[in-house]
C-alpha cells in the first residue's frame, strides 16, 4: 500500500474520509458535541421503576402517588372542599347548612310590598298595605267575635235579629192592660148574648147569633207561669149552625194616644208582637186573630190563624203583626181607633176569603179565612184565656207582671164602682155604697146633693149609673137616720169632667142622707 | 145596643143640657153629652139613623 504525505489539508482530507464512510463508527463532531453536553455520570439505563422511585422519593418533586391517585379516584367530578360558614345575626346557621330567621329578626321595614304601612294597616296577599277600615262586613264569615271586640257605643240592633237573648223584663213594655185578668171589678155576668165588657176589666165580647154565654174571672191557668187568673168564657146555650153574619170576637181597644210609639203611617213604623195563653174545653179546630185599623177612609187589617190541636190543653200563641208604614196614621188622642182581635166564631162572611197576613185593606171575607173552630156549637166548648201581651217588636218575651194596685188603678181609667170588687152592679148590697149628708136640721124631703170624687181620671167623661140598695138604677136610697129607708127614689146623676160626678134627689119622703151605689164607665 | 127612653137632662149646675138620660140595654144610665163618650156616640148614631129620638128635658 502507498504512503501518502499527509499534510494539513491531507488531515482534512482523512477526517472527511473516515467520517464519510458508511461502517467506520467514526466519531464525528456532532458526536462529540453531544457528548459535551452530557453531564458527568450520566447513565442512560435506569428502569422506569428506578426512575420512578427516584421522582416519588424527591422531597421536592410534587410527585403524584399511587395513593393520591386512589385518593383523587375517589372525588367526583367538579367536587371541591368547600366548607359552608355558620352565618350569625338575624339569619344564624349550622354547620350543616340549616339556616334559621331569628327571633323578631323580620319586621316591617325588611317588608318589600307596595303602599305605605302604618298603625291601621294590614299587609293583604296581594302584597300591598292596605287599611283596615276598607275591610266590608259581609268579609266576616265564620268565628265569634270576643266580648271585648263589642265594647263602647254598639250600633243599633233589630230585636228580631238577637237569638239566645233571655228576656228582658223592662217595665211597661206590655200595652195591653189586665193581660192576666187579675182585676175583675164586674163579677160574673151570665146568659150573655150580645156585645159587653166582660167579667176581667178592659175586655169586651163583641158578638152577633152565637149562642149565649157567661163569663167570669177563674183560676184555671197554664202551669208554671205564674198566673193565678184566667177570663172564662161558657157557652150556655148553643148555636149550632153558624150563620153568615154570626161571630163572636174577644176584642181589645187601646187608645190611640197609648200607641203613638208605633210610628204606623210612617216609614218609621214598628212591628208588634201579641202573645197569649189560650184553652178551650171540648174544642179543637183552627181560629183566628186580627188587627183592624180604622179611619173613615182607610180601614186596614191583618190577621193570623193558629191551629188549636188539643181540648183541654192550655196553648200559648204568639201573633207576629208586622209594621204597618202605608197604614193609618194614629191620632194622638183618647179615642180607640185599633181593635185587637180573637175571633171566637165566624160566619161565612168572615171566613170564605184569604187571610192577609200582611196589613190589606179591609176585606171581611179575609178576616177570619180558614176559620175550623165555631165555639159557639156546644155548650161543652167553655174558652179560657190569660197572658195577653201586646209589645213591641217581633219576639214575644215574658210576660210582664205588674201589681195588683197598678193594674187595678190602670182598669180605673175606665171602668169604676162602688160595689166591691167582684160585685155585679145592681146586686142588692149596702156594702160600698155612698152616703150624701142632707139637712142637719132635720128630716126634708128637699134636694139632697152631693159630689163624689172618682178614684182616678177617666179615659172621658163616663156615664154613670145610679143604684138604690136593692139594685135599681136611675135610683137612690133616702133614708132617715137609718130608720126609715126608702129605696127606689129618682136620682139624677151627672158630670161635666173626668174626675167627679153630682148627684141629687129630691122626694116625698123625708131624709137626712142619700144613699146610692153608682158605676162609672169611660170605656171605649 | 138597646136604647129606649131617651130624654135630655138639665143640669142642676150649670142649667143646661149636658146629659142625656136613657134606658141602655135595661139599665138607666146617665151619658154625658161628649164626643169621646161611646155611649154618646152611639145615641147620636141611634138618632141620625132615626132609630130613636131624644126628648126635651123636664
Amino acid at each position: 500500500m502507498a504512503i501518502t504525505k499527509v499534510t494539513s489539508g491531507g488531515i482534512s482530507d482523512i477526517a472527511a474520509a473516515v467520517e464519510g464512510a458508511s461502517d467506520s463508527n467514526k466519531f464525528t463532531d456532532a458526536d462529540h458535541s453531544k457528548l459535551n453536553a452530557i453531564e458527568a455520570s450520566a447513565t442512560v439505563d435506569q428502569t422506569n421503576a428506578e426512575i420512578k422511585a427516584a421522582v416519588e422519593a424527591a422531597t421536592d418533586s410534587n410527585t403524584f402517588t399511587d395513593a393520591d391517585h386512589t385518593k383523587l379516584n375517589g372525588v367526583a367530578a367538579s367536587s371541591n372542599n368547600y366548607v359552608h360558614p355558620n352565618h350569625s345575626g338575624d339569619v344564624v346557621s349550622a354547620a350543616d347548612g340549616a339556616m334559621t330567621i331569628q327571633t323578631d329578626a323580620v319586621d316591617i321595614a325588611m317588608l318589600s310590598a307596595t303602599g305605605t304601612p302604618g298603625s291601621t294597616t294590614f299587609l293583604r296577599g296581594d302584597n300591598a298595605w292596605a287599611t283596615a277600615g276598607s275591610t266590608s262586613a259581609s268579609d266576616l264569615t265564620s268565628g265569634t267575635l270576643p266580648m271585648a271586640r263589642l265594647s263602647g257605643t254598639l250600633p243599633a240592633l233589630n230585636g228580631g235579629s238577637l237569638t239566645g237573648v233571655n228576656a228582658v223584663n223592662t217595665g211597661r213594655k206590655n200595652i195591653f192592660i189586665n193581660g192576666d185578668m187579675g182585676v175583675a171589678q164586674r163579677g160574673t155576668q151570665t146568659g150573655v148574648t150580645g156585645s159587653q165588657y166582660l167579667a176581667c176589666d178592659r175586655w169586651q165580647m163583641n158578638m152577633v147569633d152565637a149562642g149565649t154565654w157567661s163569663y167570669s174571672q177563674d183560676t184555671d191557668v197554664p202551669a208554671g207561669q205564674g198566673f193565678t187568673h184566667s177570663l172564662k168564657m161558657d157557652c150556655t146555650t148553643a148555636d149550632a149552625a153558624v150563620a153568615s153574619g154570626s161571630y163572636m170576637r174577644l176584642q181589645y181597644r187601646p187608645e190611640s194616644q197609648d200607641l203613638k210609639q208605633l210610628g204606623w203611617g210612617t216609614s218609621n213604623a214598628q212591628p208588634l208582637v201579641m202573645s197569649f195563653w189560650i184553652k178551650f174545653d171540648n174544642l179543637t179546630g183552627d181560629f183566628c186573630t186580627d188587627v183592624l185599623s180604622l179611619t173613615n177612609s182607610n180601614n186596614r187589617t191583618v190577621s193570623q190563624k193558629f191551629t188549636y190541636g188539643s181540648a183541654g190543653v192550655w196553648q200559648k200563641c204568639v201573633f207576629t203583626i208586622p209594621a204597618d208604614t202605608g197604614g193609618n196614621i194614629l191620632e194622638v188622642d183618647n179615642n180607640g181607633q185599633t181593635y185587637f182581635q180573637w175571633f171566637f166564631q165566624a160566619g161565612s162572611d168572615l171566613t170564605s176569603g184569604t187571610l192577609n197576613t200582611d196589613w190589606a185593606t179591609r176585606v171581611n171575607a179575609n178576616r177570619a179565612a180558614g176559620q175550623t173552630l165555631q165555639a159557639g156549637s156546644n155548650t161543652s166548648n167553655n174558652i179560657y184565656l190569660t197572658g195577653c201581651q201586646l209589645e213591641l217588636g217581633s219576639t214575644a218575651t215574658d210576660f210582664e207582671y205588674r201589681s195588683y194596685g197598678e193594674e187595678l188603678a190602670l182598669c180605673q181609667r175606665y171602668w169604676q164602682q162602688s160595689y166591691l170588687s167582684g160585685v155585679s152592679a145592681g146586686t142588692n148590697t149596702t156594702s160600698g155604697s155612698l152616703y150624701v149628708p142632707g139637712s142637719v136640721g132635720g128630716a126634708s124631703t128637699s134636694y139632697i146633693a152631693g159630689t163624689n170624687n172618682l178614684v182616678v181620671q177617666m179615659r172621658a167623661n163616663p156615664t154613670l149609673v145610679s143604684y138604690d140598695m136593692p139594685g135599681n138604677s136611675g135610683k137612690c136610697r133616702r133614708d132617715f137616720f137609718g130608720t126609715n129607708n126608702n129605696d127606689n127614689q129618682t136620682a139624677a146623676i151627672e158630670t161635666a169632667c173626668n174626675h167627679s160626678f153630682l148627684i141629687y134627689s129630691s122626694g116625698t119622703y123625708n131624709a137626712t142622707v142619700l144613699l146610692y151605689h153608682f158605676t162609672a164607665s169611660a170605656e171605649l | 145596643m138597646i136604647i129606649t127612653n131617651a130624654k135630655y137632662q138639665t143640669s142642676m149646675q150649670s142649667g143646661v143640657d149636658i146629659t142625656v138620660v136613657a134606658t141602655i140595654d135595661g139599665t138607666v144610665m146617665s151619658v154625658p153629652m161628649v164626643s169621646d163618650n161611646t155611649d154618646y156616640i152611639e145615641i147620636l148614631k141611634q138618632v141620625a139613623d132615626g132609630d130613636i129620638t131624644i126628648a126635651e128635658a123636664d
